[in-house]
């Protein structure tokens, strides 16, 4: 085996790993184990450090890739030349699909979406990206949903004491 | 004549591709806490005009010569077979563009309510700018050491504000 290739093994690894994801997603789209903890978090950090560790293994191999490369589509296609940074490019697409995958399961959970309308978006989402986000940004637009998303996505950390309330009128409880 | 143009039309429109996502990545470098930026511009409305960029080369380069069929979902080999037609080469560096984008745009709009110092924040987008999977990695690397990861999952589960406001009325001015 030429020490340049890459172990097909591992493309399938990444993709059954994405899989689990996708699965949680679609059966338990409100349970926040699935829609945060494994799909936003643990999957798409476990693929990208599947990512980092071929950046940084394939980089220097021949051809090794140069930040040139990404100006031009013709030296995107040369980069992939280099079978780990084609894996590289793949495990970027799949973990960050799950993430977002993940992130419009939350926002349809806080902006109550219709679970077939999701179902609809995320199975969109995982064949082509791109068309499941688009579906998702217009039934996002039904009902100002997006308003109600950029709500929820700009509450700050809960981080202060909680207070105590006194009813006005009550006498006030000496410490 | 149609088949010229479409031969040649990825190469340029690879520039209105990247500099579109380019806006996303400037306006989240320079205005991060700004909801503007960090949900409409680099959260919604840029992926959104991506992911209609994606469909259309789909559509168009799906069964455009060499055309790939869905064999390129289950071996490399068959990615690398599928970015020989320069169309769905494109389609997949703009699904990276859009995924990235999204994904720097939630970890903008997350570090701007876990308060984190625009110091780490900075770095981290150049970060995930040039290569997101090392990108997403950092963040929540930098967000655990401050401990905020608990803060980051609860501001995941915010419930919908939909509910209609109540008065409120002190019990003793109900007389």
């Amino acid at each position: 085996m030429n020490p340049f290739d890459l172990p097909p093994i591992l493309y399938q690894i990444a993709l059954a790993l994405e899989l689990i994801g996708w699965v949680a997603l679609l059966a338990f789209p409100w349970q926040r184990w699935a829609n945060f903890w494994l799909a936003g978090v643990a999957i798409p950090q476990t693929l990208a450090l599947f990512y980092i560790y071929s950046l940084i293994t394939f980089w220097f191999l021949p051809r090794h890739g140069s930040f040139r490369d990404f100006l031009t589509l013709e030296g995107v296609y040369r980069l992939f030349d280099n079978q780990g940074l084609l894996f590289v490019a793949v495990l970027n697409i799949i973990a960050m699909t799950l993430a977002a995958g993940a992130w419009m399961t939350r926002k349809a959970a806080q902006s109550g979406m219709p679970r077939f309308l999701l179902t609809i978006c995320l199975v969109a989402t995982v064949v082509f990206p791109g068309i499941g986000f688009l579906l998702f940004a217009i039934v996002a637009s039904i009902r100002g949903r997006w308003a109600l998303i950029s709500n929820v996505e700009q509450v700050p950390a809960v981080e202060s004491q909680p207070v105590a309330a006194i009813v006005a009128g009550l006498p006030q409880v000496a410490k | 004549m149609t088949n010229n143009v479409l031969a040649i039309l990825p190469t340029y429109l690879f520039y209105v591709v990247t500099a579109i996502g380019g806006v996303g990545w400037f306006s989240l470098i320079f205005f991060p806490r700004r909801h503007w930026a960090n949900y409409w511009v680099a959260g919604v409305v840029i992926p959104s005009i991506l992911g209609t960029i994606y469909t259309g080369l789909m559509l168009v380069y799906w069964f455009y010569p060499p055309s790939s069929g869905w064999r390129g979902f289950i071996q490399l080999d068959n990615v690398y077979e599928m970015f020989a037609n320069q169309g769905l080469l494109l389609a997949a560096w703009t699904d990276i563009l859009l995924l990235s984008l999204i994904a720097g745009a939630w970890v903008t709009r997350k570090a701007v309510q876990m308060r984190m110092p625009y110091m780490y924040l900075l770095p981290l987008l150049f970060l995930m700018f040039a290569f997101p999977g090392t990108g997403i990695v950092a963040f929540f690397i930098v967000n655990g050491f401050a401990g905020r990861t608990a803060a980051l999952s609860q501001s995941e589960d915010v419930a919908p504000t939909e509910t209609a406001p109540v008065a409120a009325v002190p019990s003793a001015a109900r007389g």
